[in-house]
């Protein structure tokens, strides 16, 4: 487990996610923000707990809810908004948008709009870790949907084939799009399916840092230390629709107010954590985090939009 | 310098590019084969038609690496490990079977460095065979070039011969942009000279096998043989023909096909790949909006008919285009 | 009577031959369905012959180390009662259809193909008709392209054609490749202008291309151009050939082209495209006037004795009709035979100056839109009869616009002459790479005095224009005093 030092930086990470999703779920009320956006709010445990044990030299592939995954990974929050808003100064220069921010030198493949695109992708980071013998892992984030992509099978079975360094994390937040993973997955038992590939595969409360962050560290270890890869399937309930305009019918009423109330993943840390952080501590990384957001919004609105010959940039190296 | 098959080339110019940098890795189904099987450890395959043969022998697992059956993770994985420090070869055997992994070429790594505002840079190469002639059937037969080269962020190489072989192989390795390089597959035991040192040739630059001045013939592959057969048996008549071999059709030489195309002002466009939204259309197109004034003739396709490739030969052989088809198709530009 | 062949299998997609390797069975032994019978290579594998049924090896055909084609026979299987007879006589029969082998050598080795970048000129045409090569081009881009230029085939090839050193263009392609496009560019930027023309088959034979619809400009330009209008699009109204189809035939007519017709009366004036032919002179001209240091000397020449001749002659032989311009052609090539300096072309390049045997004569005739200059080769040896008879046909296809580029391209010495205007003197352009030219001025009665006595004869004025480079005074003097002793003589003519 952390020490103080190390929780208190998980918890500045997972409130910089919430408040960063519960903004930008109200900005876009405003019609500034071009595209879809897919928010994390109530995942914030699983980014965190993984993202923990992870450098720089590691690196993450992520999927169309990725914020979460690229803030614990470190990226700069005015790049993120700025993408997000479409301006230059986005961590793409505003080519991507927020289903496509990446950060390679944070190790952050992308936030992937295919889904379980992630998978493979990571497979590959994983090879170029093990053949260059950088010491790095690679970390695939999948949702419950992704989950039952043939692709996914695939980069599973190549991982063990090939005893790569990665690890799949499936974020089990019930639905994938408009239909609850109890109807598509169909073993109802992602890891338990997952462990058939020949990998180890276990199953946390997502909603649980501590749970999670322990699941990642033997599967970190294991990685590192050349006995292949591993699956961890954490459940954590998504708090807003698949897209913000989503009108969620398909959840049950009360269903997103009962989460609120009794299964904030921040709400559980802080009761945890009680008596080891001073409160003061807490506070100041709360009101620091809104000044941060509150500057991140304001700096992304005023920017500029690229430059319309942008259009035609970075199609090449050279062509 | 010396004389090597088209498949020979190939092995070469992998083999060089190997040797010279660590980072270089294969990989595909049964590019060593053997793994697992009763044998014990042996390099069975060598590729299907044995292009990488002894390359498994000279450079290990590590560098050679056999997957399982499941085209998606093996792109995908070339795709990750190149965005990240190796420069994969990914061997798709038959170019027909991107249908199953191709999510991973058109949605990622074509766009990585464009999404990517600029921060990405992807260098993989994937070979893999196209063509029809050796009555494999409908769904190991196809040149899907035309697709790869719709999209951006691509670079699709076709070359015919084993000198541009080896020279484009070794330029699509070194090259650090997405290569989607096309190997015909009865040009493999095409003979020709090849430097035995490494070389490049430069992506973009087309190449005239025949020099002439009444008729352009714009070929690819295995049609530019065919297309030299034609301009051979014309001269006899005093037809004077020029073929031009594009090699890369993204990039494009534009340049070298409208400077054939103002100089004899007949064109024919022979394509193997689709009757269809093919290359054969892109060019045509080219031609006719940026070569118009120079055309005293309307430009003549000779493409195979918009049906899947039959197995029979004798409807095979009908179905490709061939020397005949093309030699009709410069007559009839003559005379128009 | 089964007597049943054992024959090379093909193994995979691409196997085309193989070659056998060894035999595992010997001629006389029984097989089982499934033993093996040899072993075959290929370029990709080695693997074993199993028997596709039961029985016994009678004969082999094939020693190892023979390539055959897949379905050869390699040996021939029949029960132990078939006689060696008529196993005999099923071989020749099956003989026709049994391949030679390919090869006796361990591998297998396809027919070569063709060699590495092969890029053969197809090309069987002739030269380009029209004016000479290079004409339009600058001298600051002229010479040869010795080292390996990154250029495109087309940019080599006209390079080629037109004499230019590609080092000297700069090119705006991949890695600094030359494009016709460049060279287009530099020659223009350079004050020149290119004449690309390909000789491209045309439709039909040369010859009759009147059924054409054409503008009347089009069809004068096309027909002293050498154009077939067969061979040009037709953009003009009503669907005819107008005078940009023909000159982007003719050259690249880039302001032509777009000017199209000349408006109109706005300000009483209009804008006139330059020809490529007169553009050719222009720019041949310039040269030639600007390089060469020009002098003149005159003389004046007593045509009495010439003109009696002239007329005794035409008396005598009706069919003759000699001119004076005949005669003063023939003066000139004697006289260029005494004085053979100026029978002579001058290459500044190379330093070099090349005398001729023979005085090849150019005479300057007018055409519609310009001038041409026709030879009479190797005048010195020709009858009055004979430069007559050429120089009327020379003239009539000038005109025509079908002389042949042989015919007025080369010539040692040019004459000039614009009597038939009336015009007393004038000073003539060398013709480059000439070193001289001859201007002839009218035949006029004239007020001169001789032997003390004013009376009126008639005479001429000549002036010949030199290349102080080669030609110092003293010689272009010694040169007009042959001259005028052969004009005033002109019996010497005949000797």
């Amino acid at each position: 487990m952390p020490d103080k030092h190390g929780l208190l930086k998980a918890y500045r990470k997972m409130r910089e996610i919430r408040e960063f999703e519960e903004r930008l779920h109200v900005e876009n009320t405003t019609g500034e923000i071009p595209g879809f956006l897919h928010l994390y709010t109530g995942q914030e445990a699983i980014a965190v707990g993984v993202c923990e044990h992870l450098t720089d030299r590691d690196y993450i592939g992520s999927t169309h809810r990725g914020h979460g995954h690229c803030i614990a990974k470190g990226c700069d929050l005015n790049g993120m908004m700025a993408e997000i808003y479409g301006k230059e100064t986005g961590l793409c220069r505003g080519k991507g948008g927020s289903m496509h921010i990446a950060d390679l030198e944070r190790g952050m493949l992308g936030a992937n709009a295919i889904v379980g695109g992630a998978p493979p992708l990571a497979v590959g980071a994983a090879l170029s870790a093990k053949t260059l013998e950088t010491g790095g892992v690679a970390v695939s984030f999948t949702g419950d949907g992704g989950s039952n992509q043939g692709l996914v099978f695939e980069a599973m079975n190549m991982a063990v084939v090939l005893q790569l360094p990665v690890i799949f994390v499936f974020e089990n937040n019930g639905y994938g799009e408009g239909t609850g993973h109890d109807y598509a997955v169909g073993s109802r038992d992602i890891a338990g399916r997952a462990a058939g590939f020949g990998l180890p595969a276990v199953k946390v409360d997502g909603t649980d840092f501590f749970a999670v962050y322990g699941a990642m560290e033997t599967a970190v270890a294991r990685a590192r230390s050349r006995q292949g890869p591993s699956v961890i399937e954490a459940v954590a309930m998504r708090w807003h629709g698949h897209y913000e305009g989503d009108a969620m019918l398909y959840r049950a009423v009360g269903e997103v107010a009962e989460l609120r109330a009794n299964h904030d993943p921040l709400a559980l840390f802080l009761k945890r954590v009680e008596g080891v952080i001073p409160q003061e501590d807490i506070d100041a990384v709360d009101r620091e985090v809104a000044q941060a957001i509150d500057e991140a919004v304001a700096r992304a609105r005023a920017a500029n939009p690229p430059a319309a010959d942008q259009v035609f940039t970075d199609v090449y190296v050279d062509y | 310098m010396s004389i090597k098959s088209f498949r020979e080339a190939l092995n070469e110019a992998l083999w060089q590019e190997m040797e010279r940098d660590h980072r270089v890795v294969l990989m595909g189904e049964d590019i060593r084969g053997g793994n697992g099987g009763s044998a014990g450890e042996v390099e069975a395959y060598g590729g299907v038609l044995g292009v990488t043969k002894g390359l498994w022998s000279r450079f290990g697992s590590s560098r050679v690496i056999d997957t399982p059956i499941t085209e998606s993770a093996l792109l995908g994985m070339a795709a990750g490990s190149a965005v990240t420090g190796l420069r994969p070869v990914a061997d798709l055997m038959f170019m027909d079977f991107f249908g199953v992994s191709h999510d991973m070429l058109y949605n990622q790594a074509a766009k990585f460095r464009y999404m990517f505002g600029g921060k990405a840079r992807t260098p993989m190469v994937v070979r893999g065979m196209i063509g029809a002639g050796y009555g494999a059937g409908a769904q190991h037969s196809q040149s899907p070039y035309n697709i790869f080269a719709t999209t951006p962020g691509l670079k699709v190489v076709v070359p015919s011969s084993p000198y541009d072989a080896k020279g484009l192989l070794i330029q699509a390795i070194r090259d650090d942009d997405p290569v989607v390089f096309c190997e015909h597959k009865t040009l493999y035991k095409l003979e020709g000279e090849v430097p035995d040192e490494p070389y490049t040739i430069p992506f973009g630059t087309a190449r005239y096998t025949r020099e002439g001045d009444d008729v352009t013939i714009i070929a690819l592959a295995a049609m530019v043989q065919q297309a030299n057969i034609v301009a051979d048996k014309l001269a006899a008549e005093g037809i004077s023909v020029e073929v031009v071999d594009p090699r890369t059709i993204s990039p494009l030489d534009e340049q070298s096909i409208l400077e054939s195309v103002e100089w004899t002002g007949r064109v024919v466009i022979v394509d193997e790949s689709a009757a269809r939204v093919g290359f054969a259309h892109d060019v045509a197109a080219l031609i006719a909006s940026r070569g118009f004034h120079a055309l005293k003739a309307p430009i003549e396709l000779v493409t195979p008919p918009h049906t899947p490739v039959p197995f029979a030969p004798s409807l095979e052989q009908a179905w490709v285009p061939n020397a005949a088809r093309i030699e009709a198709a410069v007559r009839k530009v003559l005379e128009a | 009577m089964s007597i049943r062949p054992i024959e090379v299998p093909k193994w995979g997609l691409t196997m085309e031959e193989g070659t056998l390797s060894r035999w595992l069975i010997e001629a006389g032994q029984p097989f089982s369905k499934g033993d093996e019978l040899c072993e075959i290579e290929t370029s990709k594998i080695a693997n074993a012959l199993e028997a596709p049924f039961d029985g016994v090896l009678r004969r082999i055909l094939v020693q190892p180390g023979v390539t055959l084609p897949v379905g050869a026979l390699l040996a021939v299987a029949a029960p132990t009662e078939v006689d060696d007879a008529a196993i005999d006589a099923w071989l020749a029969a099956r003989q026709g259809a049994a391949p030679v082998p390919m090869s006796t050598t361990d591998a297998v080795a396809p027919a070569p193909a063709a060699a590495m970048p092969e890029r053969r000129v197809v090309s069987v045409n002739p030269a380009p008709q029209g004016l000479p090569a290079g004409a339009g081009v600058p001298a600051a881009l002229r010479g040869q392209t010795t080292d390996s230029v990154s250029a495109t085939s087309h940019a080599l090839r006209l390079a080629q054609r037109e004499e230019i050193d590609l080092s000297r263009v700069c090119g705006s392609g991949r890695d600094g490749r030359i494009s016709v496009a460049d060279i287009e560019q530099a020659v223009q930027a350079a004050g020149g202008q290119l004449l690309m023309q390909n000789p491209s088959r045309p439709s039909v034979e040369r010859g009759d291309d009147s059924a054409v619809a054409a503008t009347p400009i089009a069809r004068r330009l096309a027909r002293s151009g050498g154009i077939d209008l067969r061979d040009c699009r037709a953009t003009g109204s009503r669907g005819r050939v107008c005078r940009a189809d023909v000159e982007a035939l003719m050259g690249r007519a880039g302001a032509s082209a777009a000017a199209g017709q000349p408006a109109g009366q706005e300000s009483g004036r209009f804008e006139q495209p330059m020809s490529a032919m007169r553009r050719t002179i222009a720019a041949r001209l310039q040269s030639s006037k600007q390089q060469a240091p020009h002098y003149r000397v005159c003389m004046d020449m007593d045509l009495e004795g010439l003109l009696e001749l002239k007329d005794t002659l035409n008396r005598a032989a009706p069919a003759l009709k000699l001119s004076v311009n005949d005669l003063m052609i023939k003066a000139a090539a004697h006289a260029l035979m005494a004085v053979p300096q100026l029978n002579a072309q001058y290459d500044a390049q190379r330093q070099v100056v090349t005398r001729f045997a023979d005085a090849d004569i150019a005479v300057a005739v007018a055409i519609d839109g310009g001038l041409i200059t026709p030879i009479i080769p190797a005048a010195n040896r020709r009858s009055l009869a004979e430069i007559s008879d050429m120089m009327r046909d020379l003239v009539t296809r000038a005109q025509a616009g079908t002389l042949r580029p042989s015919e007025f391209q080369g010539g040692s010495f040019s004459i000039s002459n614009l009597g038939m205007y009336g015009v007393s003197q004038f000073d003539a352009i060398i013709n480059p790479p000439q070193v001289a030219i001859l201007a002839m001025g009218a035949a006029e009665q004239r007020a001169v005095v001789r032997d003390g006595e004013i009376c009126a004869r008639r005479q001429l004025t000549v002036s010949l224009s030199s290349d102080h480079r080669v030609i110092d005074g003293a010689l272009a003097a010694t040169f007009l005093c042959e001259l005028r002793r052969l004009v005033e003589t002109p019996a010497l003519l005949m000797v």
